[in-house]
């Protein structure tokens, strides 16, 4: 009986300690920012609408980085970064339904902010609305593009087959040469911006090909 | 004091204990003493950053090891490539997770050193490699590197070595290293010359545009000259035989890493050929530049070398 016990106290004992050296087992609660940028696999945290405060209302409803988000809305100046009435259909909706492949209210909202956000963050500046409204559409269109290409085609050798990979292929060019003109660089390393802990790049030295 | 016989049976209980809960837990599939490769970090060349393998130039998200797929890229619904950094998340957990990426658009062998020296003060625990794509990509097969050291030039196998010895130098005990041969590139070709680019044009007129790895692909180059490349990094002839005059850069490799494994007790050396032996396909091959690996061929050189019986064996 008593090395029943010692051996259930050692099982319990061991389970903790592995649990806790491979994080199974996390704090309570977490001190996680309100907007902060999701873990991969999850959707971000949307701040609930504060009406009373300004930079509620100035500072798009999801938007990427953590930290720097955290230091934009504790500062004592706002952000200048020009209202825009799509967040109030973000923060109405969900992130889930950005998510879904037919582009919605929600998709463009929260694009529309990660754009107007990341730009300004990076470079410096504002978006014009045409500017924003074509980075916007681009993005879409790789969208859009991606997913086709990713759907498994009955007939690969198919000439149907072939035209629209061939169309797909060059909406994402087309999409990556908008943001060139646009911003100066292609959307994967845009995108990569946003996600600035995925992946650090230490190579010696950096060429084209 | 010297404990009773009572104590002893009750700390071998607790360790019995303890033993049977770390066994089962499914992220210990490491061999004693091997750290898990939450700090991963990659050495190579334009494959490894994925460059054309969706939208032109880099796709680190895209990369066979470093890749990632993060909520930006799900809400544009970029391919996911289930890159080793992915399966380390899923397996080891995200927690003290990083990712570095040291490869280099163009690297050669004898860029492993300089690639191998950013590892300096990083505590990598799994470091990967694949060099040696430039070095047989060359303008002609009478450009492609000796294998041994002739006076001043350096050879294929100095360079791998000086690497290698320098990236073991910045790594802790415990850290894996995954060497990954070089790609059946004359198999580019033959799959290739069917592939007409974004349906415009034929893949050969674009190689012979871009003039991308002339040796293998040019419309120059023989069959006879890309029997030749393959040969040089197998080290053995079409009829199956060992090659009369070449060891083969791959076998070199392997056998260098096989040894550094052997010379380092406390350090996990793993070389692989599955990046030799993947079976491309068309799809696999970029629609943008007829030459790197496209999302697709990224996507399955990450399986294939996760899931080789010779590499690391993380788990799946």
């Amino acid at each position: 009986m008593t090395r029943g016990w010692i051996f259930v106290a050692g099982t319990v004992v061991g389970a903790t300690a592995v649990a806790l050296a491979f994080g199974l087992l996390g704090p309570a609660s977490t001190d996680r920012d309100t907007l902060q940028l999701p873990a991969e696999g999850s959707a971000p945290q949307v701040a609930a609408p504060v009406e009373t405060s300004i930079v509620a209302t100035q500072v798009p409803a999801a938007v990427p980085a953590s930290s720097k988000l955290t230091d934009v809305l504790t500062q004592a100046a706002p952000p200048k970064v020009k209202p825009n009435p799509q967040w109030d259909a973000l923060v109405s909706g969900t992130v889930e339904d950005a998510l879904k492949p037919d582009r919605s209210a929600e998709w463009d909202a929260l694009v529309s902010g990660m754009l107007e956000y990341e730009v300004e963050r990076r470079f410096g500046r504002q978006l014009d609305l045409v500017q924003q409204q074509r980075l916007l559409d681009a993005l879409a269109q790789v969208r859009y593009a991606s997913l086709g290409l990713q759907e498994e085609p009955g007939d690969a050798g198919s000439p149907a087959a072939l035209r629209a990979r061939l169309s797909r292929t060059l909406a994402i060019l087309q999409a990556d040469r908008i943001f060139r003109e646009e911003i100066g660089i292609g959307v994967s390393e845009f995108l990569q911006g946003l996600d600035a802990d995925a992946v650090e790049d230490v190579a010696p030295t950096r060429t084209n090909r | 004091m010297r404990p009773c016989r009572k104590d002893l049976r009750a700390a071998r209980f607790i360790l019995l204990g303890l033993l049977s809960v770390a066994g089962s837990a499914s992220a210990l599939e490491l061999k004693p003493g091997q750290s898990p490769p939450k700090r991963l970090y990659s050495n190579g060349d334009s494959i490894m950053r994925a460059v054309d393998a969706f939208f032109p130039f880099d796709n680190l998200n895209l990369s066979w090891v470093n890749g990632y797929h993060g909520f930006w890229q799900r809400l544009a619904h970029i391919p996911n490539v289930n890159a080793h950094n992915q399966r380390i998340s899923e397996k080891f957990g995200k927690r003290s997770r990083k990712n570095w990426i040291a490869a280099q658009n163009g690297a050669r062998m004898e860029h492993f050193k300089d690639q191998a020296a950013e590892a300096a003060g990083k505590n990598v625990t799994y470091a990967t490699v694949m060099l040696g794509g430039n070095d047989v990509c060359r303008s002609n097969v009478s450009d492609l590197p000796d294998e041994e050291t002739v006076g001043d030039k350096i050879g294929f196998r100095d360079d791998f070595r000086e690497g290698l010895d320098e990236l073991l130098s910045h790594l802790p005990k415990g850290a894996t290293v995954y060497v990954a041969g070089i790609p059946d590139v004359p198999r580019l070709y033959d799959i290739g010359k069917d592939k007409e680019l974004l349906g415009i044009v034929n893949c050969p007129f674009v190689w012979d545009l871009t003039k991308l790895c002339g040796s293998v692909l040019s419309s120059r180059s023989t069959g006879a000259d890309r029997e030749f490349v393959r040969e040089r990094i197998t080290g053995m002839k079409s009829n199956g035989n060992s090659s009369d005059f070449f060891e083969g850069y791959n076998r070199i490799m392997e056998q260098i890493t096989m040894t550094a494994d052997a010379l380092n007790p406390e350090k996990f050396l793993y070389f692989t050929d599955a990046s030799f032996t993947i079976d491309f396909q068309l799809e696999h091959i970029s629609d943008l530049d007829c030459f790197h690996p496209s999302w697709e061929g990224q996507r399955e050189l990450s399986r294939v070398t996760w899931e080789d019986s010779n590499g690391p064996n993380f788990g799946n």
